[in-house]
């Protein structure tokens, strides 16, 4: 077998047309790809030149390019809201030098275990901005289910509207640099002691994610009432298989034991949305 | 392939395999002082700046690091003109068996760059890729706040 070949290009569309070369990859900060090896490839598209490091707060959105580290995003985000989920989650993504080198298109380009992204994704709304064949602005939850979006395709960045919503993020592993068991994103407002909105994902679950928006349903337009929290949260069906951190059933358990613990914190009396 | 990197603030020209880890090419070349530890990630030993960027280079291809400014922890100081943090991490005793060493110094200089004065809890964080099988991590923290305490103090040497 040959030796890849990398190129450089300097430009989306010269990435974009690179494409028609014979096996190509990207890379843009190299740890996905290390993880998943070399065979079948026979050329290299760098994306570290095209200028799709950035990160943009504008009319209530926030947009930032696909090679921004996720470094640079937690800088970033940490001067518009100190609380935000993303922050609460990619600080807790590997370590300080490989949050250095994971950029976002890369983590959704393989969707690792490892990068916590896809939960605070869905719970944010977020939507994934694609360059190429499939030219478009897809919604996370479809980009996710459809992989074939990204053949001859580029992922460009990501964007979500800005949100003033109480959150909460669990990271469920045995040692702090181990993969992530579950995790578990809940961002939620209220009115008047009343659930206005809420989202509830968690991660790791046998079909990758669950959005739980049977709870939500439930939880919505009612008072916020912890006793009746509980009895939702007991008998909503979270589907985990036997991992690292235990059986199935213990893993429901621990994972309902946070949900609730997240719900109490989104919605305690002190952080009611004016 | 061929490249050349700037390490150390010279330029290099290196053969190389397509598919090389940062590391492995830095090694093969010389810069032993870059250590090879788990090659996942997750100890800190292989720790080089590339361009201001604390990086593991187990987790760098070599080929996207072309012409790129690579800092080993033999570009901050030497035996015999040793970083002001070198010589904290000696004074606190933060150093045993001394394979993690280079890459907690890496870690601590691209820390009090960012950071002058940092917090426990910061140098925590900064410092939670890098692994020490040995100290416990008590005497490390010491060296850190040492060397950020001289460093704040004026007493810069070559940093």
């Amino acid at each position: 077998m040959s030796e890849p070949k990398w190129y450089y290009p300097t430009d989306v569309d010269s990435a974009i047309e690179l494409l028609n070369l014979n096996e190509p990859l990207f890379h843009a900060g190299g740890t996905g790809i290390l993880m998943r090896g070399f065979l079948g490839v026979s050329n290299i598209i760098d994306l570290q030149n095209l200028k799709l490091n950035y990160t943009i707060c504008q009319n209530k959105n926030i947009t930032i390019g696909a090679m921004t580290s996720f470094s640079q995003v937690i800088k970033f985000i940490k001067t518009i809201n100190l609380n935000s989920l993303l922050i609460k989650s990619l600080s807790r993504a590997g370590t300080t030098p490989l949050r250095n080198r994971i950029t976002l298109g890369g983590s959704l380009a393989f969707l690792p275990p490892w990068s916590d992204l896809i939960g605070p994704l869905i719970a944010l709304n977020a939507k994934v901005e694609v360059k190429g064949l499939n030219q478009g602005i897809y919604p996370i939850q479809e980009f996710i289910r459809n992989p074939s979006i990204q053949n001859k395709s580029l992922i460009t960045g990501i964007n979500y509207p800005l949100s003033d919503y109480s959150n909460f993020y669990h990271r469920a592993t045995l040692t702090q640099v181990g993969f992530a068991n579950f995790t578990l994103s809940i961002i939620g407002k209220q009115k008047s002691r009343t659930v206005e909105n809420l989202k509830i994902v968690i991660t790791g679950t046998k079909n990758r994610y669950q959005n739980l928006t049977d709870l939500e349903q439930k939880l919505i337009d009612r008072p916020v009432d912890f006793n009746y929290f509980e009895k939702n949260v007991n008998s909503t069906q979270l589907d985990f298989s036997a991992k690292e951190l235990g059986s199935s059933e213990y893993i429901t358990r621990l994972a309902k034991y946070h949900l609730l613990n997240g719900l109490q914190q989104v919605f305690t009396e002190e952080k009611e949305d004016k | 392939m061929n490249g050349t990197f700037i390490v150390n603030k010279v330029a290099c020209n290196f053969s190389f395999n397509p598919t090389a880890r940062l590391l492995t090419v830095l090694r093969d070349n010389g810069f032993t002082e870059v250590k090879q530890g788990c090659q996942e990630g997750l100890c800190g030993a292989c720790l080089v700046i590339i361009d201001q960027q604390l990086v593991n280079s187990c987790q760098v291809l070599a080929a996207s690091c072309l012409q790129k400014q690579i800092t080993t922890v033999k570009g901050i100081g030497t035996l015999h003109h040793p970083h002001i943090i070198q010589e904290a991490f000696v004074e606190a005793g933060a150093v045993q068996c001394g394979f993690c060493t280079p890459g907690m110094v890496l870690a601590t200089y691209n820390l009090l760059n960012q950071i002058p004065q940092p917090s426990e809890e910061q140098i925590k964080q900064f410092l939670d890729g890098n692994l020490c099988r040995c100290t416990g991590y008590v005497k490390i923290i010491n060296a850190v706040k040492i060397a950020a305490r001289r460093l704040n103090q004026g007493n810069h040497g070559k940093n």
